[in-house]
């Protein structure tokens, strides 16, 4: 079975590891616990990339990284030899979407031949109309590398499979 | 002693690893099951990434290091732990070390158990996140509040109990002209000029008793409360107000907040409805005495002379001749009187409507008074002694002689008749600037303050003229016909003192009027 390691970074606190435990586990706790160094889990998933002809059996090994902020950046090291990111941000907090592009930017630098999935989380929290304007910001900042950018919630399980799954499928495809 | 057992049977904090050219494990120290995510595969003859998932994906980091192209990879805080388990972080180190059997480096994997010192630091950055959320979804929701306050049409204020001013909003400053520094701990006074007593009442009974009040829940003092205001810039505006309470941090500390609406707009044109309304009541009455007035006035005379035709039809026969002409002569003066009531109100009516013919005749204004003043002494049977005095030895105009008849007989008659008989009325023509001024003073009855202003109001009569038969037309009439001769009256009168009338009228008459 093949595997991939995948990233997930973003500011502390917008839920990455509660997208990566809804993902494994499909639980959600409203508790907040900062996540310090790195954590890893494993998933297998079954796919059907568009370009072959049968599904396919992926373990995913899921990075989950300590959440940035304005004085600490990610280490480089995590990053290394990952296939692809998923870059989290905080819909309730216009700062953590403002940070995207950066984020972007700083694991093609390390990966440039990798691919990417923005996660606006928390979706749940903000009505449609903000969360469009706010799809529409993000877009303008994304590039090429960018498969996808999706509302999403860890908390009702919105797009949370669908953000993992998509990246698997864009990485197996362009292999 | 305990001490040293628990460091010679503690865990090791440090375990290493080597692995071959293919990843696979060829050595480990006795301890490193303890670190791997799968202990079953941490075992030599199997690839590293099988119990450690960390290294997939690095695979040419290995190899660069192994060949000597880079010299040391490091990955710290890796977590291995399930819910169940306590939390064990390690960092990782890898190196290469020249192996003395084959030519070839032997990569060293060290593994170091960092967990208290990880876990120490997630304390640390657990704390500083939170406080972070905190600070950021209280900005927010300030911000927030902030821009609904400052886009509210309405002006808002918030004072403390004794009114200190201690938040206003961007309509407060728009409107009062204030910013929002200038105010802040300024009384609200400052702003507010007169309360109503309503909104007085209220709040000084919320401030004697609160306790009667629920000190959780804002409780609302007064709703839409006009109070008079005034701003920067000293206008005078109105502001319809509501007044609630909120809390403050402070249990049972309360603050008011006023919301208000400027209604100075809304208040004139009230105001204006209300003056329009009032001159139309006035209007009325005046109409409805003037009625009762002019049937009084119809009905004395018109009985008088029943009487005298009833006396001359019943008694004709066997009175004297010198009776019957007096009955007569009775008859005749009651309708020459009546004559004149029609006359007033027929002239009154013409002025009105601008209709008197107005035509300026060159008249010598000297002789023309005194004649008149004379005539209307004889007239009114001399009960009155009459002072005319001018110094020029004649004053040539050019006026209309029927108007200006009109003008000082009015002025003249008003004199005797309001004053007591035996008393002196003075007429003076005087000469100033092209302008001939009468003045007609008498030591009468005098005209109350509030009556003044509106004396020369159609069908208004003084509130002292008691029983002086009156018609509440004359002054009306004059000054109409003063005013066609591009003149000014004017009245200067105390009560009990006596009465003076100013009229000024210019000698020549201005081109484009005379015709
Ligand atoms: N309502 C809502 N809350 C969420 C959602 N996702 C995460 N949260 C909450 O947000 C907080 C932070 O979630 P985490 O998953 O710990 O965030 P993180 O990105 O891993 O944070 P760091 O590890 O500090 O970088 C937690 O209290 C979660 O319950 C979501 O989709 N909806
Ligand atoms: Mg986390």
């Amino acid at each position: 079975m093949i595997s991939k390691k995948i990233c997930l970074v973003g500011d502390f606190g917008v839920g990455k590891t509660s997208l990566i435990r809804r993902f494994v586990d499909a639980q959600f706790s409203d508790q907040y616990l900062s996540t310090v160094g790195v954590k890893i889990s494993r998933k297998v998933v079954e796919i059907t990339p568009n370009n072959q002809p049968e599904k396919l059996k992926l373990q995913m090994l899921i990075w989950d990284l300590e959440g940035s902020n304005k004085f600490k950046a990610i280490a480089p090291a995590y990053l290394q030899g990952a296939r692809g990111t998923i870059v989290v941000a905080d819909v309730t907090r216009i700062d953590t979407i403002d940070r995207v592009s950066g984020h972007i930017y700083n694991f093609l630098e390390i990966n440039p031949q990798g691919f990417l999935v923005v996660a606006l989380n928390k979706s749940d929290l903000v009505d449609e109309e903000k969360l469009s304007k706010l799809l529409e910001m993000v877009q303008s900042q994304a590039q090429d590398r960018v498969i996808g950018i999706y509302p999403t919630s860890a908390k009702t399980g919105i797009h949370v499979d669908l953000i993992f799954e998509t990246l698997a499928c864009a990485i197996i495809e362009k292999e | 002693m305990n001490s040293l057992l628990k460091k010679i049977f503690a865990p090791r904090r440090m375990e290493y690893l080597t692995i071959d050219r293919n990843f696979k494990i060829t050595d480990t120290s006795d301890g490193l099951k303890r670190f791997a995510d799968k202990p079953e595969e941490a075992v030599v003859g199997k690839e590293i990434t099988l119990g450690f998932p960390e290294f997939f994906g690095i695979e040419d980091i290995l190899v660069a290091i192994q060949q000597g192209r880079q010299a040391d990879f490091h990955l710290k805080g890796i977590a291995r732990y399930s819910e169940t388990e306590s939390p064990l972080y390690i960092d990782i180190n890898i190196i290469a070390y020249p192996d003395g059997e084959n030519l070839e480096n032997r990569l060293f994997i060290f593994f170091e158990d960092v967990t208290e010192k990880l876990l120490l630091e997630q304390a640390l950055v657990q704390k500083s996140n939170e406080a972070n959320l905190l600070l950021s979804s209280l900005s927010a929701a300030k911000d927030y509040i902030d821009k609904i306050i400052n886009s509210m049409v309405e002006v808002l204020l918030v004072t403390t109990l004794s009114g200190k001013i201690k938040k206003i909003n961007q309509a407060a400053e728009n409107l009062f002209g204030y910013s929002e520094a200038e105010l802040l701990g300024q009384p609200i006074t400052k702003i507010v000029t007169e309360w109503a007593s309503e909104a007085l009442r209220a709040r000084q009974r919320y401030r004697q008793s609160p306790a009667n009040h629920q000190p959780s829940l804002g409780c609302e003092l007064f709703k839409d409360v006009e109070v008079n205001c005034q701003t920067k810039a000293g206008k005078k505006i109105t502001i319809a107000f509501s007044c609630s309470t909120i809390s403050t941090d402070i249990e049972d500390l309360q603050n008011f907040v006023y919301v208000g609406r400027d209604t100075t707009e809304r208040r004139r044109t009230q105001e204006e409805l209300i003056k329009t309304l009032e001159q139309e009541k006035e209007l009325r009455k005046l109409k409805s005495r003037f009625i009762s007035i002019a049937s009084h006035e119809f009905r004395t005379p018109l009985a008088m002379i029943l009487l005298s035709s009833d006396i001359l039809k019943q008694y004709g026969h066997k009175l004297s001749e010198d009776k019957k002409s007096k009955q007569l002569d009775k008859i005749k003066v009651t309708v020459s009187n009546m004559t004149r009531l029609l006359d007033d109100i027929l002239t009154i009516n013409q002025t009105e409507a601008m209709q008197v013919s107005f035509n300026p005749v060159p008249i010598e204004l000297k002789k023309f008074c005194q004649e008149l003043a004379e005539e209307i002494e004889l007239a009114t049977n001399k009960t009155h002694d009459f002072v005319f005095q001018c110094q020029e030895s004649e004053v040539s105009a050019e006026m209309d002689e029927k108007l200006l008849r009109q003008i000082v007989t009015n002025l003249l008659s008003n004199a005797v008749k309001y004053s007591s008989p035996g008393s002196t009325v003075y007429f003076d023509l005087l000469v100033k600037k092209g302008w001939a001024i009468f003045k007609i003073r008498d030591q009468g009855i005098g005209i109350p303050q509030p009556d003044q202003g509106r004396l020369f109001e159609t069908f208004h009569r003084a509130s002292n003229v008691g029983n002086v038969s009156g018609t509440g037309l004359g002054l009306a009439i004059t000054k109409g016909a003063v005013e066609l001769h591009s003149g000014t009256i004017a009245v200067e009168s105390e009560e009990g003192q006596g009465t003076t009338f100013t009229v000024c009228v210019p000698i020549v008459q201005p081109k484009e009027l005379t015709t």
